[in-house]
């Protein structure tokens, strides 16, 4: 698929915690909406109808989160990365499949890295979908905002 | 019973550090939200799905959440809501638009404001919804409960 996901994005929650061991963490959030494809709701003659492709393929979508975090890679090693991943919007079948979440290099730079999530799904290519990341790290792994 | 049906769960309700070290009030409140009667019905001794009827909208949904906090507008400062919206049950087709979470003022004009959940969304009037919104406020911006 060629088309560029829309990622509509919330605010981010970001908080300092503690885990079970004591050591504080960073605790991040990322929630909000991507669209593939753009909405299938549509007016024709004042009435609301939803125009879907027809059609059901297998779709990768990878998309680095927009309001991400810029980590520092090498404070990085005993982070992780909870990805949620739910239906939004959909006609018939929907299905995904090997959701993912990554500290992604930034080819730039090497030494940041930004949060990416990625999936699979098969169904129409309008399907929609609410997506939240949560991310732990080391509170050194976040620069101070220069 | 009287639609849209909100089941929520228990908030969750943890004083948090912000990123910056401030002091913070982080509620979770999630639950379901059932647009119309389930379209699950008995039939001859088998499960079955009625047929989704009705208007396929678009269905304009506006909620105060039942078990929100009041939280007092004058302390709400950068207070934020976060909110999550996720498709639990369907039939056919759905598609949710304009998803938004706000602290609205109490109508009565009191200091208050609760927090309302709303969206769109096309699709039949047996949709399921499965909810989250987080607010992040102030410690202050909720009155103790003796109040």
């Amino acid at each position: 698929m060629n088309d560029r996901p829309e990622v509509i994005a919330n605010r981010r929650v970001d908080v300092m915690v503690t885990d079970l061991e004591g050591r504080p963490r960073r605790s991040t959030t990322y929630t909000g909406v991507i669209r593939v494809r753009p909405s299938p709701v549509t007016y024709v003659r004042g009435s609301t109808t939803m125009l879907w492709e027809s059609g059901n393929t297998a779709h990768p979508v990878a998309v680095l989160l927009p309001d991400g975090l810029p980590y520092l890679a090498a404070a990085l090693d005993d982070a992780y990365l909870a990805p949620e991943l739910a239906i939004q919007g959909m006609h018939g079948d929907a299905y995904v499949e090997t959701v993912s979440a990554r500290f992604a290099p930034d080819p730039r730079e090497q030494t940041v890295a930004w949060v990416e999530l990625a999936f699979r799904f098969i169904g129409r290519p309008q399907t929609s979908f609410s997506y939240r990341v949560t991310v732990i790290v080391p509170p050194e792994a976040v620069p101070p905002p220069q | 019973m009287a639609y849209p049906e909100i089941v929520p769960n228990p908030r969750i309700d943890l004083l948090v550090t912000g990123a910056t070290g401030h002091p913070l009030r982080s509620t979770t409140y999630s639950g379901v939200i059932r647009t119309g009667p389930t379209p699950i019905t008995q039939v001859m001794g088998m499960t079955a799905l009625k047929g989704a009827g009705g208007a396929m909208g678009p269905h304009a949904l506006a909620v105060l959440l039942p078990d929100g906090l009041p939280y007092l507008q004058a302390r709400l400062g950068a207070g934020f809501t976060v909110p999550e919206v996720a498709v639990q049950g369907m039939q056919e087709h759905v598609f949710i638009e304009n998803l938004l979470s706000r602290f609205v003022p109490d109508p009565r004009g009191t200091p208050e404001a609760w927090v309302e959940l709303s969206f769109a969304y096309a699709g039949p009037l047996t949709t399921v919804f499965s909810y989250r919104v987080t607010a992040l406020v102030p410690p202050d911006a909720v009155p103790p409960p003796s109040q």
